[in-house]
């Protein structure tokens, strides 16, 4: 009988002690009674190098928040990674769970489509009617609009821009200040370069899968948007896999190959810190295709801190194919800070959301990420009037605001996107020509959204 | 009322049962469960995020359809696996370790210790700081290239040229230890006399290599093989941490793939079917290992 109980004893422990751990945390009481600890979680990874802004941003606004509630406290999570998708999977993993999810989650833009449908985010219709909507620019509410609910508050944004050495541009004979009106004004300015000074690299786009969304996003998105297809239509809600802008792009990426050379250093997982830390501050890259974001590198009191950035390079805005439209185009991402559906204290997350975003966080937020504001009246702050005196980059960045577009929020997108990403290596590397690329995009993107999803442009 | 009157033997098993419990226990919640999860996922849509991350449904052998239909990419991976396998395993582990066991056999003591301290040395680091460690003296800018430029050579990266030998010598040089422990140990334990007297016989070096000594170490020599196969087939950190798989998919072994098509491209789903895959590869080598430990008569534990 003895072993029997022994056993039973035993097993239980067993079970008890693999069963136990996580889930305990939750008070379960309501808002205003007792002690509450809000969890914000955010990704380590978008602090710029040598900058720890996250942690004094979201405290300023958990400060405001214990003046009304002297009950709640806030939480710093920071989700440590070091690339961007694996914040997302790590945060997405949170949010399944109510003993793991955080009650505010620092949201890449493009992903809100994707993890609304998944259900991790709690719609918040009470933003809508909050004092500081309307100041938003309507790209920055649509961005988080999914399926007619608001998911979220915009805190940054960024656009994207084509930088260039002036040096290597009067060497080369180019004329300065230079603005692209062509792919075709692109494609010379490189082979100039090229041909003036055979050790630089005359062309960045970002390309291959292990610089993901950046060479998705950087390396073709933009380029196909200055065309006239799209890769989603949002009136018929079908992606567009083929049609004469989605070959000119194809087509643009394989001729540009023999200026982005070496492949050992576009195909390197931390390429982005490659030019911006190596070969820019060497000049030794002539035209640069980057987001707005790129220059506060530079900035004093950063890590690699070089004022004559603002006077060696110029910027300029993204042509089109061969000027048509508006002649610039541009395509923006930022984050947003939003609630989980699994959050125990909406109404609490969604104040602190409000207050985080006011003008006066935002501002220096904003200026010292490098960011542009999502609100038009973080504009006037002097945090940020100071930060554009030393950064004109930024300045320059939120006058195309108001033309910019951003990503399909479909749940598709992150795998399109991953194929692109893919596709952009191959171009890069000469494995694939553009008819291949192109004929490879159709045929995976069917395959992923389904045949009657998909729409072909002709011309 | 009959238990108390258990015999001697049933008595026994009973204890034997219960002492074995709590094991079994744990081999069962922290290895079937999530073993037979993964594989019932492997059957599913299921996704990181989007509609089907949590509403996800059963679509039969779809996984296995894709995964198994050519441009999948799994063929590549297996074939890097193999390679990262023989290279890094066989030959840079166990192949060399057996080499150092048995020169240093004929080292001083006092060289063979230092020597075979500084081996074990590699083992006890960490291996993301092996894999850090490699990735700065390969990369571009890195020790290697200095070196090579001092001297006059070029050099670009071989994390980009040469990725999976890259990766499968930092594996050699890690695990490279632990096939010499085992090797040195074993050897220690041939007998003198055996190899004297045969050596009076006029054996010659290579005679008594192969006719003496493999034969006396061959189990540790299986036991050490086993042990590395499936340790080295189901590696992912040093060779995610060096290369990322890259470039392009060019060092994507079986656990890179993966990784990056569960949690970089969100198919989870898909990823478990490829962890599938990986089991019943890791599978195969143990049994085909274990077949021969028993011809061997090594594994004599059961009996």
């Amino acid at each position: 009988m003895r072993p029997h109980r022994i056993a039973m004893v035993l097993a239980t422990a067993v079970v008890l002690a693999a069963c136990g751990g996580g889930g305990k945390s939750s008070s379960g009481t309501g808002p205003s009674t007792g002690p509450v600890t809000l969890h914000v979680a955010y990704w380590s990874g978008f602090n710029p190098p040598g900058v720890n802004i996250m942690p004094s941003w979201i405290n300023a606004a958990a400060d405001e928040l214990k003046q009304k509630h002297p009950n709640v406290k806030v939480s710093l999570d920071e989700i440590t990674t070091n690339s961007e998708s694996e914040y997302y999977a790590k945060l997405d993993l949170a949010e399944r769970a109510k003993s793991t999810a955080p009650d505010v989650a620092f949201e890449d833009s493009f992903l809100i489509g994707s993890d609304a449908s998944a259900g991790y985010l709690r719609p918040l219709p009470e933003l809508t009617t909050w004092s500081g909507w309307p100041d938003y620019y309507p790209a920055m509410q649509q961005i988080v609009t999914y399926n007619g609910q608001v998911y979220g508050a915009m805190n940054s944004t960024d656009v994207q821009l084509v930088f260039y050495d002036k040096a290597l541009f009067q060497k080369a004979g180019l004329t300065v200040p230079w603005q692209p009106h062509s792919w075709n004004d692109v494609v010379s300015a490189a082979d100039a370069i090229k041909r003036a000074d055979s050790s630089v690299v005359p062309l960045w786009v970002y390309a291959g899968q292990e610089n993901g969304e950046a060479a998705s996003f950087r390396g073709f998105q933009v380029f196909l948007n200055g065309t006239n297809d799209r890769l989603y239509d949002a009136k018929t809600q079908k992606w567009e896999v083929s049609g004469p802008g989605f070959d000119a792009t194809w087509k643009f990426l394989e001729s540009i190959r023999p200026y982005i050379e070496p492949e050992s250093q576009w195909s390197s997982p931390m390429s982005d810190a490659t030019v911006a830390l190596n070969l820019i501050p060497a000049q030794k890259v002539g035209i640069v295709f980057d987001g707005s974001w790129v220059a506060t590198a530079y900035v004093p009191g950063s890590l690699k801190p070089w004022p004559g950035f603002f006077t060696s390079y110029g910027w300029a805005s993204l042509p089109t194919q061969s000027g048509q439209g508006a002649g610039y185009t541009n395509l923006s991402g930022g984050w947003s800070l939003s609630v989980p559906q699994l959050a125990k204290h909406p109404d609490l997350s969604t104040e602190l959301i409000e207050l985080a975003s006011s003008p006066q966080n935002l501002a220096p937020f904003d200026a010292k990420t490098g960011n542009l504001p999502p609100r038009r009246a973080v504009l006037t702050e002097p945090a940020w009037i100071e930060n554009t005196k030393i950064n004109p980059v930024v300045g320059f960045g939120t006058k195309q605001i108001p033309y910019t577009t951003f990503r399909p929020l479909d749940p598709a997108y992150v795998q399109v996107s991953n194929e692109i990403a893919k596709l952009t290596g191959d171009i890069a590397s000469g494995s694939k020509n553009a008819a291949d690329a192109a004929r490879e995009y159709e045929s995976v993107v069917t395959g992923i959204v389904g045949a009657p999803n998909v729409e072909r442009m002709s011309s | 009322m009959r238990a108390r009157h258990l015999t001697m033997k049933g008595r026994r098993r009973l204890t034997a049962f219960i002492m074995a419990l709590p094991m079994v226990v744990v081999v069962l919640v922290f290895l079937g469960w999530p073993t037979i999860w993964t594989f019932v996922l492997s059957f599913t849509n299921m996704t990181v995020t989007g509609p089907a991350a949590r509403h996800y449904h059963f679509i039969g052998l779809d996984n296995y359809r894709r995964l198994f239909s050519s441009g999948s990419g799994l063929t590549d991976s297996i074939r890097r696996s193999l390679y990262y396998l023989v290279v890094s395993a066989y030959i840079g582990q166990a192949a060399f370790g057996f080499l150092l066991a048995m020169l240093m056999q004929r080292c001083a003591r006092g060289l063979r210790a230092a020597v075979g301290a500084i081996i074990v040395v590699a083992w006890l680091i960490p291996e993301i700081v092996i894999a850090w460690m490699w990735f700065v003296l390969l990369s571009d800018g890195g020790t290697a290239q200095q070196a090579a430029s001092a001297a006059g050579l070029h050099y670009t990266s071989w994390l980009f040229t040469h990725p999976m030998l890259s990766v499968s010598l930092a594996n050699s040089w890690r695990g490279v230890a632990f096939s010499y422990l085992l090797f040195t140990a074993a050897l220690n334990d041939v007998p003198n006399d055996l190899i004297e007297a045969a050596k009076i016989d006029g054996a010659g070096a290579s005679r008594r290599l192969f006719r003496i000594i493999l034969p006396l170490v061959s189990t540790t020599i299986l036991v050490d093989l086993v042990l590395i196969t499936l340790g080295t087939l189901n590696d992912f950190s040093l060779i995610y941490a060096m290369t990322g798989g890259g470039p392009g998919n060019a060092s994507s072994v079986l656990s890179v793939f993966m990784y990056r098509q569960a949690f970089v491209t969100y198919q989870l789903a898909f990823g478990t079917a490829i962890a599938v895959v990986m089991l019943a590869l890791g599978a195969l080598f143990a049994v085909v290992y274990i077949r021969i430990l028993r011809r061997q008569g090594a594994l004599n534990l059961a009996r």
